[in-house]
């Protein structure tokens, strides 16, 4: 008894202080490494803005479609980002599978979708960031603006999973006009 | 223990008035203030639930890192507490112990979560299990004694395996024999490992509760595979190779585990878990193999199984297990004589026939239960050779 008391219960009791110290440690370090992107936000349901402490949004990738990105196999594809952080120049879809060999063509980002998150499969299409309590009323009143554009910062990791950081608002360029314009 | 029984027992002839003073004297030194335990335990209760609320409802004001050391620094104050307690008999060192272990293994695998929620990482969920089940496996099997510490390391271990089947099945499209045959027998690993571990350890009645654990969730993940294997006419997985694969197996590895058993326990309970666990390999082969959707077939396989866990509890002289297995057959014998007379149920007397199979069996059973159950406190070793089969 004296024994196991002397070595083997001290060491059972700091194997999961260390361990979750350690493994502590390793998530800080992990939420600093990554690239930020600035990502443009669309497409939200106005009348479910703010869920909880939420603000509930679509990505609107650049240069791409929303019907290019699956919804259902979103598993199994990726988006190539290209340009310099955090300004996102273009956004192609890719499928998992060559993952490896993308590294080689050039995409300075790759995106999945993270199976496990609250968005599950359609994590490259939609997500929710974090609003505090007191700031909500302003957020609301800059989403439903129709002369800004909401900015989302997000950080893209090593295994290419999504964080969104923070919301920003921009004064929206008239994208129609300028369309017409270029026709 | 009221005055009153003692009183009726007195009158009653059945004590003696020495006997009566005796019984109350000895009340009497045993009796705690049990109206004030209970106001203190009222107020405790009172604060704790304030502080929950009063944390939860500022729960996103505080900033992260704040919550994490309050939760990582309560998580070193009861490992410092269970440090100090070890060395003590009596009620603080036996039970308070085990509250704090379960505390403090409650709180290791919130604190997964609670990292998640700060980093906004998430993973898939056997991997947080698997990484609690590697850092508080020690501590708990090493110092912990009562039920509340093996039911919750045995249900960790079988959370851990049911996480990461269904992972494994979401990544691939082909499952590999072997990994299936190897996480299905986790119950069986816990249950050989728990008996090894009794015979070197002081801890015996933990490890048997480990053994018991295991058990009952090995024969209730068979009978649910037998279940599934009859409900789904083609099998439980699919691909007639593959299961079968699975199943030979499991029929080595569980027969490996029964012989091992039964050397390291020559007697009646190593012997009976020994049968158990043949048993069980061999129907559930022969069920995945036939893979019939005959109700017949299903129903003699089922009950082939249970007889053999109800032989087992004759041999070991396990009153209650052997009850709740008659219970069990005479269910499934009741529930084929309706699938039998399914067709004559237009008819009528289908409904009649199996009504009279239904009280038939019941009287039988609750005789077969009550006459050849083993006696209630004696370990009796009837010798039935009728095999496990």
């Amino acid at each position: 008894m004296s024994r196991y008391r002397r070595f083997f219960l001290p060491l059972a009791l700091l194997l999961p202080l260390v361990g979750l110290g350690l493994i502590w440690l390793a998530t800080e370090q992990e939420s600093r490494e990554g690239t930020e992107w600035d990502v443009p936000i669309a497409g939200y349901d106005p009348r479910d803005l703010l869920r909880g402490h939420y603000v509930q949004f679509r990505y609107d990738w650049p240069a791409v479609g929303q019907e290019d990105i699956p919804i259902w196999s979103a598993t199994r594809k990726s988006l190539c980002i290209r340009g310099t952080a955090p300004d996102i120049d273009s956004v192609e879809v890719q499928d998992v599978s060559g993952y490896s060999e993308q590294m080689e063509t050039g995409c300075d980002a790759t995106v999945k979708a993270n199976p496990w998150s609250e968005e599950g499969n359609d994590g490259l299409i939609r997500d929710r960031i974090y609003v505090p309590q007191e700031e909500g009323r302003d957020f609301d009143r800059k989403l439903t603006n129709p002369k800004l554009r909401g900015i989302v910062r997000i950080r893209i990791n090593n295994s290419g999973f999504i964080t969104p950081l923070s919301l920003s608002f921009q004064p929206r360029l008239d994208d129609n006009s300028e369309q017409e314009n270029v026709q | 223990m009221s005055d009153r029984k003692i009183n009726i027992w007195l009158d009653a002839g059945l004590i003696d008035a020495d006997t009566a003073l005796r019984i109350r004297e000895y009340e009497a030194d045993r009796s705690r203030p049990l109206g004030l335990w209970s106001l203190i335990g009222l107020g405790t209760l009172a604060i704790g639930l304030g502080i929950i609320s009063l944390v939860a409802a500022n729960w996103d004001d505080i900033p992260g890192m704040v919550r994490l050391s309050v939760h990582l620094l309560l998580i070193v104050g009861i490992c410092g507490s269970i440090y100090l307690f070890q060395p003590r008999k009596g009620f603080l060192g036996l039970y308070l112990k085990d509250v704090l272990l379960f505390i403090l293994a409650v709180l290791g695998l919130t604190f997964f979560g609670h990292l998640g929620q700060v980093y906004q990482t998430s993973s898939p969920l056997w991997q947080p299990l698997a990484t609690w089940l590697i850092l508080f496996s020690p501590l708990l099997l090493l110092t912990g004694r009562g039920w509340l510490i093996s039911l919750i390391w045995v249900v960790g271990l079988l959370g851990t395996t049911i996480a990461h089947l269904g992972w494994y099945f979401e990544q691939t499209d082909t499952p590999q024999s072997f990994y299936m045959a190897m996480i299905t027998s986790m119950p069986v690993f816990a249950l050989v490992f728990a008996l090894f571990m009794r015979k070197i350890s002081t801890r015996q009645a933990f490890w048997k509760q480990i053994e018991q654990f295991a058990l009952a969730a090995f024969v209730a993940a068979v009978t649910l595979k037998l279940i599934a294997d009859s409900a789904t006419a083609g099998g439980f997985l699919g691909s007639e190779g593959y299961v079968s694969d699975i199943g030979a197996i499991q029929l080595g590895l569980w027969s490996g585990a029964a012989l091992l058993i039964y050397g390291f326990n020559r007697i009646a309970t190593g012997a009976s878990i020994g049968g158990i666990l043949i048993a069980a390999a061999i129907i559930s082969f022969v069920s995945s193999v036939a893979q019939s959707s005959e109700p017949l077939g299903n129903a003699i396989l089922f009950m082939a199984f249970w007889a053999a866990v109800g032989w087992s509890a004759i041999y070991s002289g396990w009153r209650n297990v052997f009850q709740t297995v008659v219970a069990i057959i005479a269910l499934r014998l009741i529930i084929l004589s309706f699938q039998l007379a399914y067709d004559l149920f237009s008819s009528g007397l289908g409904l009649i026939i199996a009504g009279v199979i239904t009280i038939a069996i019941a009287v039988i059973a609750y005789r077969v239960s009550r006459v050849l159950a083993p006696g209630k406190s004696s370990a009796g070793k009837q010798d039935d050779e009728g095999n496990d089969q």
